[in-house]
């Protein structure tokens, strides 16, 4: 999984665009309401829930968002299953 | 996000829109608002990192930001060109910006601000990168819009 931290939009390793994260509400993660399962938290103000992509490989991500396109989701620019890339245009 | 949830309030709040530019702030003018004008600096305190490595054979240029994407020195394929160097990451067209302030706000009251103008740090990568804080709380004083920024060193995003 790729992740540009500006334009925040996500793309597979092989470089296929999956989504831009946006949330005009700047939810945290840690607000939103921890289910059974910690890949996972619920969202009161869209009333859905949130993956945790850290647990999600490409196929699972790319599935995920072919089947929902506004699903939404956790980044964490830390998390290891992530490599972060630039957007050459400001350089 | 679902397509029927309403873009104008976070919790109840008001949101403040910025123009970004002459034309569309003396068009919110002409509507009613007051344009709260700032100027557009960027902060030392924001910062990205890119190297620059090129392709021997074919001169194809790729750019990488993340140190685990790098080279080795025994890369025959590669040659990095530009060293790992740091920037400031955004561009804005307009070099000032207004807060659309509508005529009826309260002293006192909390507003979400969408876009805002300021730098403030909102991600921290632990390779060093930093990156802007998008939106924030703000309370109109009569004046100004107080940003409501607690400096933290948040890591992940939601969308």
């Amino acid at each position: 999984m790729k992740f540009n931290p500006i334009t925040k939009a996500i793309y597979t390793n092989d470089g296929k665009f999956v989504k831009h994260l946006s949330c005009p509400l700047s939810k945290k993660w840690d607000s939103l309401l921890s289910l059974e399962t910690d890949n996972k938290r619920f969202c009161k103000a869209c009333d859905h829930e949130v993956m945790d992509s850290s647990k999600l490989n490409d196929e699972e991500l790319a599935e995920m968002v072919k089947h929902n396109p506004n699903a939404c989701l956790k980044i964490d620019i830390n998390q290891e299953n992530l490599t972060i890339i630039t957007d050459a245009r400001f350089i | 996000m679902p397509d029927s949830f309403k873009r104008n309030s976070q919790d109840g709040l008001r949101v403040i829109k910025t123009a970004r530019d002459l034309e569309s702030i003396n068009e919110a003018a002409k509507k009613g608002f007051k344009p709260l004008v700032r100027k557009v600096e960027s902060s030392s305190e924001i910062k990205s990192k890119f190297c620059v490595i090129q392709n021997k054979k074919t001169g194809i240029i790729e750019v990488i930001a993340d140190y685990r994407a790098d080279i080795d020195d025994k890369n025959t394929e590669f040659i990095k060109v530009i060293d790992w160097t740091y920037y400031y990451p955004y561009a804005f067209k307009s070099p000032f910006a207004a807060y659309l302030i509508p005529k009826d706000i309260h002293i006192g009251e909390l507003v979400f601000v969408e876009d805002l103008i300021e730098d403030f740090v909102g991600t921290t990568w632990n390779q060093g990168d930093t990156y802007r804080l998008e939106s924030s709380e703000a309370t109109w004083n009569g004046s100004d819009l107080i940003i409501q920024y607690e400096k933290s060193k948040r890591t992940s995003i939601v969308g």
